[in-house]
């Protein structure tokens, strides 16, 4: 972006320096691509926040419908089965 | 600072975290088998506990302190119940770590490493076969709960009584028998106390093909680091279609990473680590066993949130 000040050309953003145009070389770390990733980064949170809450509601009817006891009594009857 | 001394990463100090993830994998490993101290004469009783968690721990295995994931979906699922505890589970481990447990926790795990760096050089395998080898797994997982599906629906229809007979133990868990968790710290144990081989013609391809998996786990193993977890496991499997989401990752400075390939070089999972998003990278395949970081001359992996 320039602006032109008294028939002077000011740069007031600059090219990166080559070394750092290197490091952002790859697919994924185009400035034009950030945005996209940071969006998927925030579904992918919400997907990881939506399936803890479904587990966490789950333990909860699990542990009031007694699944735990009838999971060990169940292992218990079948685990000489594989012996 | 010269180009090369950057390279090797003079003057950048950082965590090694290969030392503490050795020690959290053994105490793992005596941990998840304590109940080993039921037949020494330390006077010791631990009791079995019934919390499944994703990691390869055998259900048939005397010396196991808890059963694993994997086993109590085969038996419960097959036996026409809905395994709550084992889905929460499987819900807020996977949506929380991923798959770290198999990095730093399962005991099938911390021996391939153990093999691994024994025989301290891996064997090279092609992009193409380690992209199609990794499919191996979801096609067991698949297999295996499509028998579990069908047995527990033909059980609670009280229909195909005689095919599920004639299945024997593999109508409770068709990958419980083939699981090296249960071959290793069940069956292995077993032959030794009660002093005899399974050499019955009615147990004897059984006992081959168990021969053949403990081959896979240890030479596999040693020559392909993870061999098993890469390939083979249908809990890594399982546990894999939520490392996609997990809450924790990895993230690569983008300024710091100087690009050389030490990273996916160290991966012992085969990850593509420098073609993937700096910000968070939640591979199917990243246990994060965090070899990445320390092969980073920089500094420039670290987990993160």
């Amino acid at each position: 972006m320039d602006h032109t000040c008294n028939n002077v050309v000011i740069n007031i953003c600059p090219p990166p320096p080559k070394a750092q145009s290197k490091n952002l070389s790859s697919r994924h770390d185009k400035p034009f691509r950030a945005m996209t990733t940071l969006k998927t980064i925030y579904v992918e949170r919400a997907i990881a926040g939506i399936m803890l809450c479904l587990g966490l509601i789950i333990l909860f009817l699990a542990v009031k419908r007694g699944d735990v006891k009838a999971v060990e009594g169940i292992i218990e009857k079948y685990i000489p089965i594989f012996h | 600072m010269v180009d090369s001394e950057i390279r090797r990463g003079v003057g950048v100090s950082k965590l090694k975290y290969r030392p503490f993830r050795r020690a959290v994998q053994l105490a793992s490993l005596i941990t998840l088998n304590i109940l080993i101290l039921n037949y020494t004469p330390l006077g010791l009783r631990p009791s079995r506990f019934y919390l499944p968690i994703p990691v390869l721990v055998g259900i048939s295995a005397d010396i196991s302190a808890t059963p694993g994931l994997l086993d109590v979906l085969q038996v419960t699922l097959s036996n026409s119940m809905v395994p709550l505890s084992a889905i929460a589970a499987t819900l807020i481990i996977g949506s929380i770590l991923g798959r770290a447990l198999c990095g730093w926790v399962c005991p099938i795990g911390f021996i391939q490493d153990l093999a691994s760096t024994l025989r301290g050089k891996a064997v090279k395998v092609g992009r193409a076969t380690d992209s199609s080898g990794k499919k191996m797994k979801y096609i067991i997982l698949l297999a295996v709960m499509g028998v579990v599906g069908v047995v527990g629906l033909a059980r609670s229809r009280g229909v195909g009584s005689s095919y599920i007979e004639a299945m024997g133990a593999m109508a409770d868990g068709p990958f419980i028998p083939f699981s090296p968790d249960n071959i290793l710290f069940g069956q292995i144990p077993r032959m030794i106390v009660e002093g005899k081989i399974p050499l019955s013609r009615d147990y004897i391809g059984l006992f081959m093909v168990q021969g053949v998996i403990l081959l896979l786990l240890f030479w596999g193993g040693a020559s392909v680091a993870r061999f098993w977890c890469r390939y083979l496991c249908p809990l890594g499997g399982l546990m894999s279609a939520f490392a996609r989401f997990s809450l924790i990752g990895l993230r690569r400075h983008p300024t710091k990473c100087l690009k050389c390939p030490n990273c996916e070089r160290a991966c012992i999972m085969g990850v593509k680590i420098l073609g993937r998003p700096w910000r968070k990278l939640n591979d199917l395949d990243c246990i994060m066993c965090m070899e990445c970081a320390d092969a980073c001359p920089q500094g420039a992996i670290k987990p993160t949130l």
